[in-house]
C-alpha cells in the first residue's frame, strides 16, 4: 500500500514539475527568451536578483543598468533601434557599487551595457544604510550562483505567468504602466524637491544626504569595464535639480569630477543629458516632481545615441563626451546652469 | 548544504539513500554504514571543509575517552573530567573566546584583539551530544560500540546541523538493528510526508516572516506601536516555523534510513505556562539540560532556594549555549525567573483561567524572543520601546474621528508604511497564530492520517509550493530614496 502511494507522490510531483515549468517556459513573463508580447511592467519594473541573474545568463547583447530612471526604458525600444537583444536589469535606487557589480557580470558573459551614470547613485554615503548593504550582499550572492535549477520553476515566475495569461485574456495593453506614466500631468514644485531630496542635509536618509563621492579608484574600476560598444549615459532630470546640485553640498563639482575620471579612463561612449537641453527644460517631460523622465522620452534619447544626427541651430540635444571636449563641455554646462531661473510654485 | 536546497533534495539525499540501501542489499552492511558516515562528513564539509578535521578530531578524542573510561576503573573520574574539559574548551574557544575577550577589554579597559573565528557549523550540537556520551560512559550506561557506529551517531547528517540533540541510547541500537538495513516503504512514505511539511514551514511560512522581522530589527531605526508588535510577532512565528520546520525535515530525512529521531517540538505556542512551554519547545535540549546540568548540580533535592539557584544556572547555561552574547544570557535569565515565578505561583494554589494563562505565557515568550533575536541591546530596546508606545503610536484612518486620540499625540496615518504591505502581514500573522493554536503538529498529522489520494495530493501540493519558494528572492522595495 505504501509503495503504491510513494509512486503516486513521485509521478504526481514529476507531472506537476513538468507542467509548471513548461507553462512558465512558454509564457516566459520576464522575457528571458524574447521581449516581444511581454508586459512592460515585467520587463522593467522589478528589482529581483534572480531575474537579473537569469537575464544576464540569457541571450542579451545590451543590458540596461541603472536606477529608477532606467525603469522608464523599455528594452524593446533599444531592440527596435539597434536590432540587438536587450534586457533591463536596473535596481531602483542603485548605488555605484551595485551597478558596477551588474556591469562586471555582464562583461563576464561577453555582453555590453548601457549604464546610467546617475548623480545620486554616486553618493557613497548611501552605502552606510543597512538596507542598501543587505541588498548589495543579496545581489552579490545571487549573481555568483550560476546554476539555474529553478529558472522556470519558482513561485514568483509562476505567479507572473498566471498574471500574464489572465491579463492577456482580458486584453490588457502590454505598455499599460508606461502609457499611464506618459499621460500623467507634470506638476513640479521646487520647494518639494528642495526639502525632500536631502540636498539641504535636513533628512536622516535620502538621496543626497551627506553627499560623498566615490573615490577615483572606484570610478576608474567602473570605467575600465567599458569597451567601445558599451555606453555610459547620464539620463536627464528636470532642470531645477541641476540648480540644486550647483547650490548645495558642492554636489555638481563632486559629480563632474567623477564624470572626468570616467571619461578619461574608459573606452566606452559617454553620453550626457545633464544641464539644460531640449529634454530637461520641458516640465512636461517629467513626472514624480521632475525626478523621473516619462517613458516616451527614452525613445528620443536612444534615437539620438544610436543614430546620431547633425545638431540644428539652437537645438540642445545629448552630447557625446570625449576626452577632447570634456573640460569645455563641463564648464559650459556649469555656466549654463547658473542661468536657471527658479519659478517657485 | 541545507535541507531546503535543490542540491540536498535532488542530488545528495537520493544518492545517499540509493547507495546505502544498495550496499545493504548486497550484504555489505559495514560498507553501507561507512557510506552513511562518509555522506554525513561530505554534507558537513559542503559548508566549509576547513572544519572537517575539527569534527573528526572531536569525534576521535571523545571515542577514545569513552573507551578509556569504560575500561579503566581507577582513573575513571579523572578521565571524565579531562574529556569534559576538552569538550568545554573546544566549544569555548570557537564560540565564546571573542565574547570573553570583549568583556575582559570592557571590564579591565584593555585592548586584546579579538580572534574573529568563524563558528564551526553544529559545534554546539555535536559537543553536547558527546558530553552526554562521556557522562553515560562514566556511569556505565554505554554498551560497547564500534567506532564506525559512533561516528555515524555523532555525524548522522539529518540531525548534525540543528538537532534534535540525540542520545546514544535511542540512536546506537537503531544503527545496528538488522531490519533497519532494509527498505521500509512505510518509513519512506512517512519520511517524505514529514519532510514536506517541514520544507513548507521553512520556505513558505518562516521565510515570509523573516522579511518583516529583519525589517523591524535590522533596518528601521524607530518603530511605532503596531510596527513593533508586527516585528516581534513576525520573529516569534519565524523562529518557530523555521526551527520546527528544520526539525521536521531532519526527522523526515532520517526516517528514509529507518532511523527515528526524537520529537523536538510539540506545539509549543499552545503552552499555558512557562513550564509547559519548555516541555514542548526544543524538547531534546530541555532533556539534555535537565539530565546533564540541572540534576547533576542538585536539581530540586536540596530545598527551594537551592532549586531556584539550580534553575537559574541551568537556564543561564541554556541561554549561553544558544549564542555568545549578553542578550542570550539575559534571555536565559528571563526564562529562569519565569520558571521560578511559576513554581512559586503553583504553590499558592491559585489557578488562572486557561485563556488568560495562554495569553500571559505567549506574550512573555514573544517579548523574551526579542532579546534572543536582537544583535545588540539597542535593537532589543528599540523594539520594546515601540511595543509599549514610547516611540509614538500610529493608528489607521478608521480612528480619525476619535478626537481623544489626537489630543494625546496619537497619529492617524499609514500604519504599515514601513512594511510595504498591510493586509498581507495581518493575514499571515492570523494564519500563523491559527496554525500554532488549532492545527495538529506534524507528528500528530502523520500518525493521524492514513495514506489515501487526498494525502497524496496534499503532500505533492505542499512539496511543490515549497520547492517553488526554495530560492525566494524578495522584490526590494524602493527605500524611500
Amino acid at each position: 500500500m505504501y509503495k503504491k502511494h510513494i509512486l503516486k507522490i513521485f509521478y504526481s510531483f514529476l507531472l506537476t514539475l513538468f507542467l509548471f515549468s513548461v507553462m512558465n517556459y512558454l509564457i516566459d513573463p520576464y522575457g528571458y527568451q524574447s521581449r516581444d508580447d511581454k508586459f512592460v511592467k515585467n520587463l522593467t519594473m522589478f528589482n529581483k536578483p534572480n531575474v537579473a541573474n537569469a537575464r544576464i545568463h540569457s541571450d542579451g547583447y545590451y543590458y540596461l543598468i541603472g536606477s529608477s530612471r532606467m525603469a522608464r526604458v523599455n528594452p524593446i525600444v533599444i531592440e527596435n533601434i539597434t536590432g540587438k537583444k536587450t534586457h533591463n536589469i536596473k535596481i531602483d535606487g542603485a548605488t555605484l557599487s551595485e551597478n558596477r557589480l551588474l556591469a562586471s557580470k555582464v562583461k563576464e558573459q561577453g555582453n555590453f551595457f548601457i549604464y546610467s551614470f546617475d548623480v545620486f547613485s554616486s553618493n557613497k554615503s548611501r552605502e552606510k544604510y543597512s538596507e542598501i548593504n543587505t541588498r548589495y550582499k543579496t545581489y552579490l550572492k545571487e549573481l555568483e550562483s550560476s546554476i539555474f535549477f529553478n529558472k522556470y520553476f519558482n513561485s514568483d515566475i509562476t505567479i507572473r505567468s498566471i498574471q500574464h495569461a489572465i491579463k492577456s485574456l482580458r486584453g490588457e495593453n502590454l505598455n499599460k504602466q508606461h502609457l499611464e506614466q506618459n499621460s500623467r500631468y507634470s506638476d513640479f514644485r521646487f520647494n518639494l524637491s528642495l526639502n525632500s531630496s536631502g540636498v539641504l542635509n535636513n533628512l536622516d536618509k535620502s538621496n543626497f544626504s551627506n553627499f560623498e563621492s566615490y573615490s577615483s579608484e572606484e570610478v576608474v574600476k567602473l570605467a575600465k569595464l567599458g569597451t567601445k560598444d558599451d555606453i555610459f549615459i547620464i539620463l536627464p532630470k528636470y532642470e531645477s535639480f541641476y540648480y540644486l546640485f550647483s547650490k548645495y553640498q558642492d554636489i555638481e563639482n563632486k559629480y563632474f569630477s567623477a564624470i572626468s575620471t570616467l571619461v578619461n579612463n574608459t573606452q566606452a561612449q559617454v553620453w550626457s543629458y545633464y544641464g539644460l537641453n531640449n529634454i530637461t527644460q520641458k516640465e512636461n517631460n517629467f513626472i514624480d516632481n521632475g525626478w523621473h523622465f516619462k517613458p516616451q522620452v527614452s525613445n528620443i534619447i536612444f534615437q539620438e545615441v544610436f543614430e546620431p544626427r547633425v545638431q540644428i541651430e539652437n537645438e540642445r540635444i545629448g552630447v557625446l563626451i570625449t576626452k577632447e571636449n570634456l573640460n569645455d563641455y563641463l564648464s559650459f554646462v556649469s555656466q549654463d546652469i547658473g542661468n536657471i531661473v527658479i519659478k517657485d510654485n | 548544504m541545507i535541507f531546503s536546497s535543490f542540491e540536498f533534495i535532488f542530488i545528495f539525499l537520493p544518492l545517499t539513500f540509493c547507495l546505502y540501501f544498495y550496499l545493504n542489499k548486497k550484504r555489505l552492511t559495514t560498507v553501507a554504514t561507512g557510506s552513511l558516515a562518509f555522506a554525513s562528513l561530505f554534507f558537513y564539509s559542503w559548508w566549509n571543509i576547513i572544519y572537517l578535521p575539527l569534527i573528526l578530531f572531536s569525534v576521535i578524542i571523545n571515542y577514545a575517552f569513552s573507551l578509556l573510561i569504560t575500561k579503566t576503573t581507577p582513573y575513571k573520574k579523572t578521565l571524565l573530567i579531562i574529556g569534559l574539559l576538552f569538550n568545554v574548551l573546544l566549544l569555548g574557544y570557537f564560540k565564546y573566546s571573542d565574547f570573553f575577550l570583549q568583556n575582559i577589554n570592557f571590564v579591565l579597559d584593555t585592548n586584546y584583539s579579538l580572534l574573529r573565528l568563524t563558528l564551526p557549523l553544529a559545534v554546539s550540537f555535536f559537543t553536547f551530544q558527546q558530553i552526554a556520551f562521556l557522562v553515560d560512559s562514566f556511569k556505565g550506561y554505554v554498551v560497547k560500540h564500534t567506532f564506525l557506529n559512533y561516528i555515524v551517531f555523532v555525524t548522522f547528517f539529518p540531525q548534525l546541523i540543528a538537532g534534535p540533540i540525540v542520545h546514544h541510547k535511542e540512536m546506537m541500537p537503531q544503527f545496528t538493528k538488522k531490519r533497519n538495513k532494509l527498505i521500509n516503504y512505510k518509513n519512506i512514505y512517512l519520511g517524505v510526508f514529514i519532510f514536506s511539511i517541514g520544507l513548507f514551514k521553512k520556505t513558505v511560512i518562516a521565510d515570509t516572516f523573516s522579511i518583516w522581522a529583519s525589517n523591524g530589527f535590522d533596518v528601521l531605526e524607530q518603530l511605532s506601536l503596531i510596527e513593533a508588535w508586527i516585528t516581534s510577532l513576525s520573529y516569534t512565528f519565524q523562529l518557530y516555523f523555521d526551527f520546527s520546520g528544520y526539525t521536521d525535515m531532519a526527522i523526515g530525512a532520517a526516517l528514509l534510513f529507518n532511523i527515528k529521531l526524537p520529537l523536538n517540538f510539540n506545539s509549543p505556542y499552545k503552552a499555558t505556562n512557562i513550564r509547559d512551554f519548555w516541555q514542548r519547545w526544543h524538547i531534546t535540549l530541555s532533556r539534555f539540560l535537565r539530565d546533564y546540568v540541572y540534576i547533576p548540580i542538585g536539581g530540586n533535592k536540596k530545598g527551594n532556594f537551592k532549586m531556584y539557584c539550580n534553575l537559574l544556572t541551568t537556564f543561564l547555561i541554556g541561554g549561553l549555549w544558544h549564542g555568545a552574547g549578553w542578550t542570550f544570557i539575559f534571555w536565559g535569565a528571563l526564562h529562569a525567573l519565569a520558571i521560578i515565578f511559576h513554581r512559586i505561583w503553583c504553590n499558592t494554589g491559585v489557578n488562572l483561567n486557561k485563556i488568560i494563562a495562554w495569553f500571559v505565557t505567549f506574550n512573555f515568550i514573544n517579548i523574551s524572543w526579542i532579546f534572543f533575536r536582537a544583535e545588540q541591546w539597542e535593537d532589543a530596546i528599540k523594539v520594546l520601546k515601540g511595543m509599549f508606545g514610547f516611540s509614538g503610536v500610529v493608528l489607521p484612518s478608521i480612528f480619525q474621528n476619535i478626537s481623544f486620540l489626537q489630543e494625546n499625540d496619537i497619529v492617524i496615518g499609514e500604519v504599515f508604511a514601513n512594511f510595504n504591505s498591510d493586509t498581507e502581514i495581518t493575514l499571515w500573522l492570523l494564519i500563523a497564530l491559527f496554525i500554532c493554536l488549532f492545527f495538529k503538529n506534524s507528528n500528530q498529522i502523520v500518525s493521524f492520517y492514513k495514506p489515501d489520494n487526498k494525502i497524496v495530493f496534499f503532500i505533492v501540493s505542499i512539496f511543490t509550493i515549497s520547492l517553488m519558494n526554495l530560492d525566494k528572492n524578495v522584490d526590494f522595495i524602493y527605500f524611500n530614496f
